[in-house]
């Protein structure tokens, strides 16, 4: 049988960002947290490959409320445009946003996501299931963020910020 | 030496501790095949990449057998903007060509416009519009043939972004699908392919 593998970092108690390099991974395990630093260096010209994946019961109690992606531990308010497509118990429906954060899920949320890092053209694609909410779990929602600015640096992948205490895993994978 | 058995020479690992199960693992043999001019045969668990600048089209040079699978990346290089970009379809030629009529696309957007949806007989796999970032699933057997994507379109004035999945299957069930073929964008492109054969 053949595997495919990538070399594997473990940043669970980094202190400082970890340049990855093309070809390893990053995980990242996290507990009863709303705030998880990445500690992931990232540079121009790069694009990643990104799993969430929560350890968090499946429940309809809790919060839709994004779950935020913070390029370089900050926002940039005005700057990053999103809009996603979503179905939940109740409708099918869809948004188009202006916001200082990417939105990558809602509530408790199991993401794939899809990470482009370049100076001219910065972007955050997801498709996640939401759960933790009345109407939610599941919730299929597809999201598509642009950083609309094209002259800043991107140096710290950033600071993912839950809505509610979440617990799980991440991985992060340097494709380019 | 034969580009793939460098690649393999130079990227292969093998876990020694892994022997006695039989389970050999790759870190990404990767080949490069910006400037190829025929078409190489992509291993399972090889990886494919091309670069290109100010292109309508790539020949992606990959030769593909039936019953294979591969998961593809478009990471475009061309500067966010909301004009400049020609509102037309990103194809994939399988084949290096077109068959007309012979595939069927059902897909939906989210663009600053609303939400819309469509469902459309075309002549090749359409993956992305305009300006694209797309990651793409493809399977290729004789029996059936799909190429489904997640894409970002931007670079007209309802995009930057807009949200846009899609799936085309093409409605030929005989016809061998051998070479992964060629990409066609609207206008001149530019960025980096990243193709990883799963299969």
């Amino acid at each position: 049988m053949i595997t495919r593998r990538f070399t594997r970092v473990d940043l669970t108690n980094a202190t400082e960002d970890y340049l990855l390099k093309v070809g390893e991974e990053a995980y990242i395990s996290f507990s009863g947290i709303t705030t998880l630093p990445l500690k992931i260096a990232t540079e121009n010209d790069s694009y990643y490959e990104s799993y969430l994946i929560p350890s968090n019961a499946g429940t309809l109690n809790g919060y839709s409320i994004r779950v935020k992606l913070l390029p370089n531990n900050t926002e940039y308010e005005g700057q990053i445009n999103f809009t996603y497509i979503f179905r939940n118990r109740d409708v099918f429906s869809s948004t188009y946003e202006t916001s200082p954060h990417f939105y990558i899920g809602g509530g408790y949320a199991n993401i794939s996501m899809w990470i482009i890092n370049r100076k001219q053209y910065k972007n955050v694609r997801s498709i996640a299931d939401s759960y933790g909410a009345i109407t939610n779990y599941p919730v299929i929602v597809e999201i598509s963020n642009d950083w609309r600015n094209t002259t800043d640096e991107w140096i710290s992948l950033g600071t993912i910020v839950f809505p509610m205490t979440t617990s799980g895993e991440i991985i992060v994978r340097r494709l380019m | 030496m034969d580009p793939v058995a460098v690649a393999m020479l130079a990227n292969l690992s093998v876990d020694l501790k892994k022997l006695n199960e039989n389970v050999t693992q790759l870190n990404f043999p990767t080949i490069d095949l910006s400037s190829a001019t025929t078409d190489y045969l992509l291993q399972p668990y090889f990886t494919a990449v091309i670069n290109f600048s100010n292109a309508t089209e790539v020949p992606l040079h990959i030769a593909i057998p039936a019953d294979s699978y591969y998961e593809l990346h478009i990471i475009p290089s061309d500067t966010g903007r909301t004009s400049g970009a020609t509102d037309s379809p990103i194809f994939l030629y399988p084949n290096n060509t077109t068959y007309t009529d012979a595939f069927w696309v059902a897909e939906y957007w989210r663009n600053s416009d609303g939400l819309a949806s469509a469902y459309t007989n075309i002549s090749a796999f359409k993956i992305g519009q305009a300006f694209s970032a797309i990651v793409a699933w493809i399977t290729n057997r004789t029996q059936y043939k799909n190429v489904r994507a997640i894409t970002d379109v931007y670079g007209i004035s309802t995009g930057w972004p807009t949200i846009s999945p899609k799936s085309t299957d093409w409605r030929d069930t005989t016809t061998p699908w051998t070479s992964l073929g060629t990409i066609v964008f609207p206008q001149n492109s530019s960025g980096t392919i990243i193709v990883f054969r799963l299969r």
